[in-house]
Formats: C-alpha cells, structure tokens, sequence
C-alpha cells in the first residue's frame, strides 16, 4: 500500500486508540502536536530513494501505537506527546513522499477516534479496543513485510515490458 | 446491531485494501538528459519505465522498438534508430540534433504480453480510465477473470535546440499519426510563465473523448501532479510548469477478438518536455 491518504490514516487510527488510554488531559497537547508536526513534515521534500524507508517507519509507528494500548500502565503526557510527536513525523512523511495536501486533510481527523475509544475504555470495554488495535498491529506487520518478500505474487511490478 | 459476520467481512476489506497491490499501470518515455541543447550538438536519451520506487531503464531488446525518429525545422525527418543499437537497451543512447528549433523524438514499439490477477487488471482499468474494457468486462460479467492484454508503447520528447522562438513549429503541433498520441496545441517552450497548455488526445488517428491524462513531475513521480480527463474533442487543459522535467501520459485500451493470449489490445502513450532548472 503506497501513497494516498490510507496509510497516515490508518497510523492516525492507531494514535487514537493509544490515546484513548493516556490522561484526557493531555488530548490538549497532543492532538495539537500530531497534526502541527505532521502538516509540517509534509511540506518536506523526501529524496525519492527515500520512499521504502519511509513507508516502513509509517508502519513500524502504526505497530508502535497499536501496542501501547497493552501497556500495563496508562501512557503518561511525556509518552502521549512523543508517541503524538513520532506519529505526525511519520503521517507527514508518507504524504511528502506519495501523497497530497488532500490526502493529509482526509487522514488527520481519524485521530479523533480517541473520542468514541475513550468513551468504550471509561466504560469498561477496553478490551474491543484492544483487539481493534492488535488487528491494526498485524496489518501494519503485513504492510511492512510483504513489499519486501521476493517474488509476492501480486508485488512484482507489471507493464514493464 | 452489526453481526460478527459483517464485521469481519468489513476487517477483510479493509485488510484487502490495505496489503493490496498499487493498481497503477507503468509509464514509458523518452527522457532526454537535458530538453535544452545547443546547437549541433548530442544528448544522451534513455528510455525509462515505471513511476517511483518502481522506475527504471527500459531493459528489453532493442528489436521491440519499430521506430525512433526526430521531426525537425524544415519538417526534416531523421532516423535515429541505428542510436539504440542491438540487444538490450539499458544504456544512454547519443542522439544528435543539428538544426536549431523544436525538436520532437518519437518513438513506437511492438507489443508484448500481460496478464494480470482480475482484481488487479480491473483495478488497474479503473484507474487509468480504460473504460471500453471495464464495459465489456462488466458485460461479460468476467471482472474476476485474469485479465489478459497485449500492450504496446508511443513515446514523443520535446527537445529545444537553441534558444526559443515563437515561430510556427506545426510538427510539434499537430498528429503525427501514432496510435495513439498527445498532442500539444502550442509548443510548450513557447507559452509565457502561467500559460495554460492544451492538449489534445488522438486514437487511430480521431480525437479520443473521455481518456484520463496524468502530468506527471519526473523528478518526483511516484503519483501524478493533476490528471484529467479528455472532453468530446478529445481536450484536456494544463497549466504550464516552467522548470523541471514533465511527462503527460495516456492510455487507452480496445477489445480483440482472435488472439490466444489476449482480449485487449492496449496502447500506452506519453509526451515529455522539460526547463532549465
């Protein structure tokens, strides 16, 4: 998957979900935070060799937020704000590398997914975002994995001849 | 209520849509080292397929191309074939150009085969707008088939020599009777900073309505800078870039009845020029 606003959505996703368990207060700093740093890496201009390494920090970020959702503590501020931070570097590069102004606008708002998630974790239900998160995790996996398994049926690069 | 089953078909879509392969279909062009030269003199030219990380030289034999010529001031014809050499054609090859003014390279092959997955080649039609196969394929309701095609390539290259003129250039104006081929209605080296740059899209030689053409910026070309899509007089508008390497490219698809190995018979076309940095 390259290019287009899925990726950093997805990474968005999984930064909410992480955020529905850190402090409510520290939304105020870190939502800020993911989408200054991420509007901001995106006006960068990657060198196109680039593109791989890029892709695959999207991924491991995605893997990163998904699995705090299983720390045995709740994510501090300093941890919201550095995973927020980490999350929009990440979210801003795969749009400087192979996406759009569009794409950055259709991504960011799904970090708001923390609302709904938070909601289902002061309730008690944080187990359903758990799952939702570690299905996300082994998306990210495959995402990160598949592109670089030799010969992927459905990877190789057609219409070359 | 959402049920367990629609949920998970959901989580299957969106996984499917995720790991899902890029549905782009590869570009091909001419890529001059540099579109402005001096006078009598050589620059070298590849030729390059695909698009981002999945870009390279054009490593096939030489034997796929059926023509490689310049249309120069004076309407002078020259062959560059012999440039490209035999065997395969990953290199630079030296082209050179004598006579000041606009230089249009043109280049055509011969076809070769492909065979995509059906999810994929129906992807892939959808993308690049290749609308007669998406019709029949609907038709025939065989959209999950693999779908088979035989493609070939039309490339034209702009190259200045010398400084810019406003004089009329019509051979970089006008059909040059390619498959398929864009065709720019002035020469992009002539209109000011901000002018508008249109197109025209020809098919078998009429005007091809509602065929998607991509800008595509080579320095960085993993998705299209702006693309639209041919109106009834085979037209599409774009606002002229002033500096670094450009490519428009089109495609465009009809079925074939007869051939083994093949229901479709594609033509890729594209049209590159460029500005000193």
């Amino acid at each position: 998957m390259r290019g287009g606003a899925l990726p950093p959505a997805l990474l968005a996703v999984a930064l909410g979900l992480a955020l529905a368990f850190a402090p409510r207060r520290t939304l105020k700093f870190t939502l800020p935070t993911f989408a200054i740093v991420a509007a901001l890496v995106s006006l960068w201009r990657p060198p196109p060799a680039w593109i791989d390494a890029i892709f695959l920090g999207c991924w491991i970020g995605v893997i990163a937020c998904a699995t705090c959702v299983y720390l045995p503590a709740r994510l501090g501020p300093r941890g919201a704000v550095g995973l927020s931070a980490m999350a929009g570097v990440f979210a801003g590069a795969v749009i400087a590398a192979a996406g759009s102004p569009v794409d950055l606008v259709k991504a960011l708002p799904w970090v708001f997914v923390c609302a709904p998630a938070a909601w289902i974790v002061a309730h008690r239900r944080g187990v359903a975002i758990k799952v939702g998160a570690g299905w996300l995790a082994a998306v990210a996996v495959l995402a990160a994995t598949v592109p670089f398994a030799a010969g992927t049926p459905g990877y190789e690069a057609d219409h070359m001849q | 209520m959402i049920s367990r089953r629609h949920m998970a078909g959901a989580l299957v879509a969106i996984t499917a849509s995720v790991l899902g392969p890029a549905a782009r279909a590869h570009d091909f062009w001419v890529q001059p080292l540099q579109f402005w030269i001096p006078p009598k003199s050589a620059v070298p030219v590849t030729l390059q397929v695909g698009h981002g990380p999945a870009r390279e030289r054009w490593d096939v034999d030489a034997a796929r191309v059926t023509l490689f010529r310049s249309l120069g001031p004076g309407e002078r014809v020259t062959n560059h074939r012999a440039a490209l050499g035999k065997g395969i054609m990953d290199g630079d090859h030296q082209i050179v150009l004598v006579a000041p003014g606009t230089h249009m390279l043109v280049l055509e092959t011969s076809h070769a085969q492909s065979t995509l997955p059906g999810p994929r080649f129906t992807a892939y039609l959808k993308d690049e707008g290749l609308t007669p196969a998406l019709a029949v394929r609907r038709r025939d309701r065989s959209e999950g088939q693999p779908g088979r095609e035989i493609y070939s390539r039309r490339a034209k290259s702009i190259v200045q020599v010398g400084p810019a003129s406003n004089k009329p250039q019509p051979w970089v104006t006008r059909p040059l009777g390619l498959t398929l081929e864009i065709v720019p209605e002035v020469n992009p080296y002539a209109v000011g900073a901000d002018g508008v740059l249109p197109v025209r899209v020809f098919y078998q030689g009429k005007p091809l309505a509602g065929a998607t053409v991509k800008l595509n910026n080579l320095a960085a070309d993993a998705r299209p800078v702006v693309s639209y899509r041919t109106d009834a007089n085979g037209r599409a508008v774009f606002k002229t870039p002033r500096k670094g390497a450009w490519q428009l490219n089109v495609l465009w698809t009809r079925p074939i009845a007869g051939n083994p190995d093949a229901d479709f018979d594609t033509t890729f076309s594209s049209l590159t020029f460029g500005f000193r940095p």
